[in-house]
């Protein structure tokens, strides 16, 4: 009897970890979903911050997903998604029954109410040029002309 | 048997039980049961999540990270002014974000950025999530776009080990998420703002005495040349220019001035430690587009 208790919670624990590990969500503001696991390859779209993807492939650091709920698939860099959940209602009261990674991802930390206070509090910190800077983007196809005319050749190819 | 491998796993839950059963769940339920902020049942509500609490420890988010980095960043430009130069602001862009694509975490809240600081001291910081800032100073020490590109690596590199969020200390994240568990428990209405930004200023504080005056651990400083060479090599710039770079820092650096030789290990030490990795010092073939782009750029450095 035991034994049969202890099979059925390996097979729950089991199920489980399979139906976490397949579905992740974007954890980076946005990232573009991509036709080829390369930051040079075209955009299909840009996904946003807590978006869900169910995962397809995975190749090295890219991961192939298709956009829950629709039938849209691409490309994604691995590091823009997480594992965890990403609880959306930022400024709600959550429920207690939620855990803290929840909690945490929900906008409950650190978060852009949390520097405003910090802004009041020390009204001499200047953000305009950090502002200005998250601003300078250069994009992907840039950044391989930069190397190119460089005469620069990443190992593995261009990224 | 059977008996063995259900005592084996027995066993085996109570050690992990043990290992992720934090002290946050005993600091977050204890203070507010005391205050009466919360219930016996809403602390043992907390007390579950324990595990997860612990595990966020070591893992704050990105957006909370963008968050730090952004104020880290507005300390840093609160001792220095910007230097303006579109042209030389952009050339360190390009090169810098091309080398952050091939970093272990290319992908930040909102990606790297890169600064020039208007200051004579031989000097650099990176902020978490990606905000970058190096001197004139620092940029004249550079005599081609590889050295540069060494400097911008060991940056990046202590950005994607997180080393920024390390420097924080355990204590002010203990009461950040005690103030997010009881808040999450729904009986925290007022005042968490104020417990919050009192953690994130402190932790804010943690991670600027560390890179403007402490610096960071030997440990932490290898880990980023090592990751510096592996951005270098993975782009394609040969990582001789790390050692290049050290060599001339050893000649420049002045002991005691509060720059870098006051946050860095020695240069020849971190030369040693490279040399071992199997990275020496060399002249570098020159190439006449790189040439042309990296004085224009930086000519009026």
């Amino acid at each position: 009897m035991k034994h049969v208790c202890l099979c059925q919670i390996l097979i729950l624990l089991l199920v489980g970890a399979t139906a976490l590990a397949s579905t992740l969500q974007v954890q980076v503001r946005s990232t573009p979903l991509r036709e080829m696991p390369s930051f040079l390859s075209g955009v299909i779209m840009e996904i946003h911050y807590g978006q869900p993807v169910e995962v397809l492939a995975v190749q090295k650091d890219w991961q192939r997903v298709q956009v829950l709920g629709t039938r849209t698939i691409g490309w994604v860099h691995g590091s823009a998604l997480t594992d965890r959940k990403i609880e959306l209602a930022s400024g709600d009261a959550l429920s207690g029954r939620v855990s803290a990674d929840e909690l945490a991802l929900a906008g409950k930390g650190f978060s852009p109410e949390v520097e405003a206070a910090f802004r009041a509090e020390n009204q001499t910190l200047d953000y305009q040029a950090l502002d200005r800077m998250e601003k300078i983007k250069i994009r992907p196809e840039e950044s391989a002309f930069f190397l190119e005319v460089g005469g620069i050749e990443p190992r593995g190819g261009v990224k | 048997m059977k008996k063995r491998v259900f005592f084996f796993c027995l066993c085996l839950g109570f050690l992990w039980g043990c290992k992720t059963m934090g002290v946050v769940s005993e600091v977050g339920s204890t203070v507010g049961v005391a205050s009466g902020a919360i219930t016996e049942s809403q602390a043992a509500a907390i007390k579950r999540s324990s595990a997860a609490l612990a595990k966020s420890f070591e893992d704050i988010t990105p957006e909370q990270e963008y968050y730090i980095g952004r104020s880290v960043g507005a300390v840093v430009l609160s001792s220095y002014s910007v230097w303006e130069n579109d042209q030389a602001t952009l050339y360190v862009n390009l090169l810098g974000q091309t080398l952050a694509r091939y970093a272990r975490n290319p992908e930040s809240f909102r990606g790297y950025a890169f600064l020039i600081l208007d200051s004579d001291e031989i000097n650099a910081f990176a902020a978490p999530s990606g905000f970058i800032f190096i001197t004139r100073g620092m940029l004249r020490l550079c005599s081609n776009e590889t050295e540069l590109a060494a400097v911008l690596a060991h940056e990046i590199a202590h950005v994607s080990e997180k080393h920024g969020l390390k420097a924080i200390k355990r204590s002010r994240l203990t009461s950040a998420l005690t103030t997010m568990a009881v808040e999450g428990a729904g009986a925290f209405a007022g005042g968490h703002l104020a417990d919050l930004t009192q953690a994130f200023g402190e932790s804010i504080s943690d991670i600027t005495g560390v890179l403007m005056n402490n610096g960071y651990s030997r440990a932490f400083e290898s880990q980023a040349d090592l990751g510096a060479v592996d951005i270098l090599r993975a782009c394609g710039y040969d990582p001789s220019g790390l050692v290049n770079m050290l060599t001339v820092m050893d000649q420049r650096l002045k002991p005691g001035a509060p720059d870098f030789a006051s946050t860095h290990p020695s240069p020849q030490s971190r030369i040693s430690e490279l040399n071992q990795a199997g990275i020496q010092e060399k002249s570098l073939p020159s190439h006449p587009v790189r040439n042309a782009r990296f004085r224009e750029a930086l000519e009026g450095v």
